[in-house]
């Protein structure tokens, strides 16, 4: 075989650099944290991110005039106020457990622009006074 | 009693896999025949499938005493789904893994033993291996035949949503039989390595042993990726999750190998590549393994909770750092010179370097949240725009190349082969200027021109060698491959134009309608007519809302519904999908009002998106052409050699 030659490996290299450079971008905007209410408030506000809780019973509200959902969601040590425009599913009631894609808006408090409510791959219903089910944070479930 | 004969089995296959090994490794130094080594492989074979039945009558039986059947069994779940719960959860899973693996070694064995096969002992020896390993992990680890007591009297059933549609039956077995299929290649280069000898016979040899588990794993990703769309209700079939990306790794690397084995074939170049992309292809199917089933994709640190998961790490270095070592120490001997990789061959070259790419970014993407948590101990997510922008090129690319390619001649570029890409060029600008005046956006435009390009390349060169070869005489021997690979080429391409029409031209509406009020859906009409309540069955329940679809005189009735699983108490959302030709309706029922008798919709409209399936179709029916063995007559060279030299032949045409 003969040997490549030098420009034919420049070429190559300057592709492979570009390449790179396109993966690096791409995965910048497209990184997003994922966070529990606890770990919100030492993010700053106004940064994109997924919030992951449970939804707190009985804090559930809906504001007819704005369209709006107003819940707080727990991950049992800390809760952050949500509010969404998104229509939850039907899965969607107090104690289970949500990822909110959306912004930051304060130091416990989520505006969000989609919500999932998840499945975990076996799932096991919440006992009254549990957390967080182990598992249910990235498993199976309907992505955004 | 039923749970110890199982474990029982298990314990004999397991011993069968070792003594294998044994066997397999005396015949490699010559002092047995490989005889008792294929027997065996016989009796592990029926040892692992007889425990799998048994697994099977357990679960059909609702043993509960057994502790898979406790975790997934449930006594109100249909009968499919109760069998199928065999492969639903971790240890069913590694069982099911096991006893495909036993009978493909099996089958590998028989087939390959009358011939003269030196390669026989040593590749037998891997498989034995790898089959102790899973042999091994159901034995102890992931034992699924435990005692439980007290004996539950129900169990909570599988995961509802893998208990929702029949496509779940069918989806993972040809998955994992794609993923274990894949051992086989493996074990015949690791022969080859040993031996010293990368030649012509290894190619083809392990060319017929690859592109089954290829169409088998291609056939998995699409039923996979229809069963989201069916079942999930958000209307998407791709989503970049972890455990779909694993699954579509090995497949792009051993889809590089299935193009770079021709040039090696034709060239003898390019012989390291090859076994590269083989090894890769099948740690891949270790790293699949390990990232779904052992809970790394929960938390990084719930990785150790089992023992499983480090046990497939360390089967993963294993078969890294031995293959590194065994191509250091004997590639360099095993390969000798070739020619040069000609115009043909420098596509091919472009094609593996694509491939690469795709597979490189899709790795990163899935293990980038994992490298964080371990590392800053933060959780993220990197979402589908990552996945999106930078495979979108590459995909062009590789759809340009699927339609230039095979028009190219191994030799200089001639101005016969330059004609051969008139009719793709035409049709790509046609549909360049439609899509510039239909939508106007540069990646859209730039996609649909590509996927045309290849459709009608792939078709015309269809044609073409067909035609060729009825003027020659009957049958097509000698044009089964190029042509299953063409007929592959044009379901990709479907699959493209599918893809790009569902994404950029899909339309959806979110709706709240009480009983009888109509919604204009463009020319068409959905009236909702009700909810109806249901029990389907025992354990689950039912509310589905019935609507009517009015387009032009034709009525259809749409029912989507919601399934509220009593076992589980989760509910799971059924979509009702009226497929069309040119775009199906996707409508989800989000949300009942039964005070006021009216419910929220979600209507979506995907163009093209059957189409997807029915390219998947097209490419595993290119799969089988290519596969299916070419006849055998006496008195005839074997059909590999026929194969290539009518290749040749078909390369002037």
């Amino acid at each position: 075989m003969t040997r490549p030659r030098p420009v034919t490996l420049f070429g190559l290299g300057l592709v492979v650099v570009a390449f790179v450079a396109l993966a690096a971008m791409s995965l910048q905007t497209a990184l997003v944290y994922d966070l529990t209410p606890t770990e919100l408030s030492s993010h700053p506000v106004g940064e994109r991110a997924r919030l992951y809780g449970i939804v707190v019973e009985g804090s559930v509200q809906f504001d007819e005039a704005t369209k709006t959902l107003r819940f707080a969601v727990t991950d049992g040590r800390s809760t952050a106020a949500v509010s969404t425009q998104s229509i939850p599913t039907a899965l969607f009631r107090d104690g289970v457990a949500v990822v909110l894609a959306g912004r930051l808006t304060g130091p416990a408090t989520f505006a969000a622009d989609q919500l999932v409510v998840k499945h975990s791959e076996v799932y096991a219903p919440l006992e009254p006074g549990e957390t967080m089910p182990p598992g249910i944070l990235n498993a199976g479930g309907a992505p955004p | 009693m039923i749970g110890a004969i199982g474990f029982g089995a298990t314990f004999v296959s397991f011993l069968g896999a070792l003594l294998g090994f044994a066997a397999a490794l005396l015949a490699l130094r010559g002092r047995w025949s490989s005889g008792p080594a294929v027997r065996i492989a016989m009796l592990t074979a029926a040892a692992l499938v007889a425990a799998n039945m048994i697994m099977v009558v357990a679960l059909v039986r609702h043993d509960f005493s057994i502790s898979y059947v406790a975790q997934v069994g449930s006594r109100t779940t249909p009968l499919l789904y109760t069998v199928a719960s065999l492969w639903g959860a971790l240890e069913g899973s590694i069982l099911f893994w096991a006893g495909l693996l036993s009978v493909v070694l099996m089958l590998f064995a028989v087939r390959t033993r009358g011939a003269d096969r030196e390669d026989l002992p040593a590749a037998l020896a891997v498989l034995f291996a790898v089959l102790s390993f899973f042999a091994f992990i159901v034995l102890l680890p992931g034992n699924p035949w435990a005692s439980v007591s007290p004996v539950p009297g129900d169990g909570p059933g599988p995961n509802p949503l893998l208990g929702n549609h029949p496509l779940m039956a069918i989806h993972p077995p040809l998955l994992y039989l794609g993923f274990v299929g894949l051992s086989v290649p493996f074990a015949l280069t690791v022969a080859a390595l040993l031996r010293g000898q990368l030649d012509d016979r290894w190619l083809a040899v392990t060319r017929r042993w690859t592109i089954i588990p290829w169409v088998s794993l291609s056939a998995g990703l699409v039923l996979g990726a229809w069963w989201s769309y069916a079942v999930l209700g958000w209307g998407g079939y791709w989503a970049w999750d972890p455990v779909e990306n694993v699954a579509l790794l090995p497949w792009l690397t051993t889809t590089a190998w299935l193009h770079s084995a021709m040039v090696s074939a034709r060239r003898g170049i390019l012989r390291g590549w090859n076994v590269a992309l083989i090894v890769v292809s099948f740690a891949l199917t270790i790293l699949a393994t390990l990232v779904t089933r052992s809970g790394i994709l929960d938390s990084v640190h719930a990785f150790t909770e089992s023992p499983i998961g480090p046990l497939f790490l360390v089967l993963f270095a294993t078969v890294a750092a031995g293959a590194l070592v065994l191509v250091a120490l004997q590639l360099p001997k095993s390969t000798s010179g070739g020619t040069p990789l000609g115009t043909r061959g420098g596509a091919f070259l472009l094609n593996n370097l694509l491939f690469v790419a795709v597979a490189a970014t899709v790795l990163f993407g899935t293990l980038f949240p994992l490298i964080v948590e371990a590392v800053a101990d933060a959780r993220v997510s990197v979402g589908a725009p990552y996945f999106e922008r930078v495979i979108g090129p590459l995909a062009l690319g590789l759809l340009v190349l699927a339609g230039i390619g095979p028009t190219l001649p191994w030799g200089n570029w001639t101005a016969e082969s330059r004609r051969r890409l008139v009719p793709g060029g035409l049709a790509a600008a046609t549909a360049a200027v439609a899509l510039l005046l239909l939508d106007g956006r540069p990646e859209v435009v730039a996609a649909g021109a590509a996927s045309v390009f290849a459709l009608v390349e792939s078709i015309s060169l269809i044609a073409r060698r067909v035609g060729a070869l009825r003027a020659r005489g009957p049958g097509m021997h000698g044009a089964r491959r190029s042509v299953g690979g063409l007929t592959a080429h044009a379901g990709v391409a479907v699959i493209g134009l599918a893809v790009l029409a569902s994404t950029a031209g899909q339309t959806d509406v979110t709706a709240t309608l009480r009983a009888g009020e109509t919604l204009p859906l463009g020319s068409d009409t959905l009236t909702f007519d009700g909810i109806a309540q249901s029990a389907q069955g025992a354990g689950r329940d039912a509310v589905t809302a019935r609507m009517q679809l009015r387009e032009g005189d034709r009525l259809t009735l749409v029912s989507p519904s919601l399934t509220l699983f009593t076992a589980s108490n989760a509910t799971v959302a059924t979509p009702a999908i009226v497929p069309g030709a040119l775009a199906d309706l996707y409508v989800t029922l989000t949300e009942v009002d039964p005070a006021a008798d009216a419910a929220t919709f979600r209507f979506a409209r995907y163009p093209f998106v059957s189409w997807l399936w029915v390219g998947g179709g097209i490419l595993v029916a290119g799969g089988l052409l290519a596969a299916w063995p070419a006849p055998r007559r006496h008195g005839q060279p074997a059909p590999e050699r026929t194969t290539v030299a009518l290749d040749h032949a078909a390369d002037r045409i």
